[in-house]
């Protein structure tokens, strides 16, 4: 186990009335990555905002000692239009000097966007400007990256090269990455740990260690016994 | 060839207009009161001859202008004020609502009262009334701007002039410019309106004296005069909004 990058204790938060999340604990250490699965409705993306720091929880605390940084869900609105990809990425950086363009590049490059550099996102297709977002939020060299459904609205095939693409970039990087997401397979496939959110206790009630061995082959993977051994067991709780 | 086609589609419409008028005009028993298009396109062009035409037609777009622009530079940073910051804006809206349908051309008696007949009369009423659509559009630009912008920006820890410039200010620019084509045509609208009613000069002026003094072919030359003037801006307004709203 690594050192440990984030930590949450006892944390709640409504909206007016509608309680959403209670008590959620979580601990993210250096290495894992975490996948937060639960129905629509059960607090994911509620809880996101608040790991990343866009919401500030109603109760409890947040002890985080390291850089993070965020893909969000949709990628059509989380890139500014009237920006191309090079200024998306170098935007949230204060000073545009020599070092900084050439770090952006670097990133650029990384997810395979070096050519489409100075295209505007609606002359990129929808992986494309995922690619963008992941890129942007590489380039601000977060110790812990924090993906909100990003594979939520990608076509199939250009889901499973990405997914396939965050496991070696997180490899290269030695990345910790907490992903939300409502996808089982995608969860299995990507993290080292599951955790369950109830919809209607509002809190964890499963977490689930994935013993499969990195680096992973979509395939390989997928039609293991023991994938199909956890997404029973995930189903399960699923369908209670 | 698509393009040609689509070009020539654009005018087939006037032109049958033209000829209609062109033969009813000629056929009419008062010429006077209805002359020939060709008559008033010649009388138009003989017009843009003379000095006095010319000057004329610069004081009217100099009044249209000035008003519009000092318009939009009031209305554009308050509209993201009060956009931005809904207790002011319920603060103001009770103004807004009551002084945005008021017809521009009933303040122009207390303009008069105010501020003379001059031409600082003449550019607040253009100002009056092209501000509130260039305000109410920008205020309803910052209110439905897209949340998901504002949510990175501050994920991502940028300051807040970095937000305004770089993430506000883009975004509402399409409904900005909304409000900015809405405008310049009331600018002109008014700045005839103003001309016709107090005088002195400009085209508005022009058409109103020529009627006066029986001489209609200058006064329909003034008249398509205000037509191509209107157009022409318009023209040049969809240019500047697909240069500035370069990724639409």
């Amino acid at each position: 186990m690594g050192e440990r990058l984030l930590e949450c204790i006892d944390i709640h938060h409504s909206f007016g009335d509608q309680l959403i999340l209670k008590g959620i604990n979580l601990k993210v250490y250096n290495g894992d990555f975490i996948s937060i699965i639960g129905k629509s409705g059960s607090g994911k993306s509620t809880l996101m905002d608040i790991l990343s720091g866009f919401l500030k929880p109603e109760k409890g605390k947040i002890d985080c000692d390291c850089k993070c940084s965020s893909v969000f869900q949709n990628y059509s609105t989380s890139l500014y239009p009237h920006m191309n990809v090079q200024q998306n990425i170098i935007f949230p950086f204060e000073s545009k000097n020599k070092e900084i363009q050439d770090k952006c590049d670097y990133y650029i490059q990384m997810v395979g966007l070096y050519e489409h550099r100075k295209k505007l996102p609606k002359e990129l297709s929808g992986g494309m400007q995922q690619r963008v977002a992941i890129a942007r939020a590489l380039a601000q060299e977060p110790d812990l990256l924090f993906l909100d459904e990003p594979f939520g609205s990608i076509d199939f095939f250009t889901k499973n090269n990405l997914q396939q693409e965050i496991l070696e970039i997180r490899e290269k990087l030695n990345l910790t990455i907490v992903l939300v997401t409502h996808n089982i397979d995608e969860a299995i496939f990507l993290s080292n740990k599951i955790l369950y959110l109830s919809e209607t206790k509002k809190t964890f009630i499963k977490q689930l260690n994935i013993d499969i061995l990195y680096p992973r082959n979509l395939v390989k993977t997928t039609t293991s016994n023991l994938f199909n051994q956890y997404k029973r067991e995930l189903l399960n709780l699923y369908s209670k | 060839m698509n393009k040609i086609k689509h070009k020539f589609k654009i005018f087939i419409i006037p032109i049958l207009f033209i000829l209609l008028w062109e033969i009813i005009a000629r056929s009419s028993n008062s010429p006077v009161y209805f002359p020939p298009v060709s008559l008033i396109i010649g009388k138009l062009i003989s017009l843009l001859g003379t000095s006095d035409f010319i000057i004329h037609c610069s004081i009217t777009i100099y009044r249209c202008f000035i008003g519009f622009f000092i318009a939009t530079l009031i209305a554009v940073p308050l509209g993201i004020i009060l956009g931005a910051n809904k207790k002011i804006y319920q603060f103001f809206h009770f103004i807004i609502e009551f002084f945005r349908p008021l017809p521009s051309a009933s303040v122009i008696p207390i303009a008069i009262l105010f501020l003379g007949i001059d031409d600082t009369m003449k550019i607040f009423v253009i100002l009056f009334g092209s501000l509130w659509p260039i305000l109410i559009n920008t205020i309803d630009g910052v209110i439905g701007i897209e949340p998901q912008f504002l949510k990175t920006a501050k994920v991502f820890n940028i300051n807040q002039g970095r937000i305004l410039k770089n993430v506000i200010f883009p975004s509402i620019l399409p409904q900005i410019f909304t409000g900015l084509k809405i405008s310049v045509a009331i600018s002109l609208i008014l700045a005839i309106t103003v001309e016709m009613i107090v005088g002195g000069n400009g085209i508005g002026f022009f058409i109103l004296d020529s009627e006066r003094s029986f001489q209609f072919v200058d006064m329909y030359a003034g008249v398509l005069m205000i037509g191509i003037l209107g157009y022409l801006i318009n023209v040049l307004f969809l240019k500047l909004e697909k240069w500035v709203i370069f990724w639409r």
